[in-house]
């Protein structure tokens, strides 16, 4: 029952941030793909990488890269906040779970980028699967791993 | 691994990255093996003629407002991720193998059905979406359909083996007894 419970928060919360992603809509769409480029752009300079950001594109002296919704990690943030504010524990400490999962997932998210383009400079032939398969995956399963830590760390502190 | 968790502790959490780190590795190997022919006998199965697969990938085709049919591609590892994702975390769990193979046995049919009803939702709401100028339930649809194949694996990977896992920690937390910070929902 007590699953149950959690599961169908878990449910309802992860379709409601969904469909307030709808309704905000292209300009909040955008808003975040620009960020996205304008923090990866910052990611490549500071590993000695000359790159700019134009809207959502990123240009650097090794490839250019149109970011997008899919690529600016919001869905697995949907997807880990919907897990921790369904999670019984105290609102303070779902709230400090909510920020710091956002702040790794889009740490993760950078990484994910930056690495895209060194594999894009040196690895040319296996973009499409590192991008598709290898790192779409690495992020679901380190959401879940995030979120574990979470439920660990909101646990040892109930005990406490 | 052979004993049930009280509740998740943070040695759990750990075994669970390092078995990560090596089941992750097999299962996108598996995936990348196994998926052309699975692909095929998923587009077979959906039975559709607006659904095909060409240079690997999904073409959706619709009819544009000007009445002119179009062809959308799609990589088809959006939505068939799941099925390198749910493997590879059910082998990391830590939980029993005979809990394991209980978990496997139940997601293997769970993810053929809902990869067959995945790819038919994104030719039925592709169509929905048109042109344009779309209602947001297609809007929303279309953001969760464009990343289904993990999402849906992390979803299917908690169903069978959430329960084992977290069962207790979720009982844990929703107990009042001796604990200060806990709240019933």
């Amino acid at each position: 029952m007590r699953f149950a419970k959690f599961w169908g928060l878990f449910i309802a919360l992860f379709l409601a941030s969904h469909a307030l992603l709808a309704w905000l809509g292209q300009p909040a769409w955008r808003a975040l793909d620009q960020w996205t480029a304008h923090l990866t752009a910052g990611s490549l300079r500071l590993l000695g990488v000359a790159a700019r950001a134009e809207e959502s594109v990123v240009w650097s002296d090794w490839m250019s890269l149109r970011i997008i919704r899919g690529c600016t990690g919001v869905h697995q943030m949907i997807l880990y906040v919907a897990g921790v504010a369904a999670f019984p524990a105290a609102w303070l400490r779902r709230l400090t779970g909510c920020l710091g999962g956002v702040l790794a997932l889009t740490c993760l998210t950078q990484v994910r980028l930056v690495s895209l383009c060194f594999v894009a400079k040196f690895w040319p032939v296996h973009f499409q699967f590192v991008h598709m398969v290898v790192w779409q995956s690495l992020m679901a399963v380190m959401t879940i791993l995030f979120w574990l830590t979470w439920v660990v760390a909101a646990g040892h502190e109930r005990a406490a | 691994m052979n004993v049930r968790p009280e509740v998740l502790r943070r040695r759990d959490v750990a075994k669970f990255a390092a078995a990560l780190v090596v089941s992750l590795p097999i299962s996108l190997a598996m995936y990348a093996l196994c998926i052309p022919y699975y692909e095929r006998a998923l587009v077979a199965g959906i039975g559709s003629s607006s659904v095909d697969l060409a240079d690997g990938e999904v073409v959706v085709s619709r009819p544009s407002s000007g009445g002119v049919v179009v062809h959308d591609r799609y990589d088809p590892h959006i939505v068939l991720l799941n099925l390198a994702i749910v493997p590879a975390l059910i082998l990391a769990f830590p939980v029993r193998g005979q809990e394991r193979l209980r978990a496997v046995l139940l997601a293997v049919p769970v993810l053929l059905v809902l990869d067959v009803a995945l790819l038919a939702l994104v030719l039925r709401t592709r169509w929905a979406l048109g042109d344009g100028h779309a209602p947001i339930l297609p809007v929303a649809a279309w953001g969760v359909l464009m990343t289904s194949g993990q999402t849906t694996g992390v979803l299917v990977s908690a169903f069978v083996a959430g329960r084992i896992l977290l069962g207790r920690s979720i009982a844990a937390g929703l107990s009042k007894q001796g604990r200060p910070c806990s709240r019933t929902l």
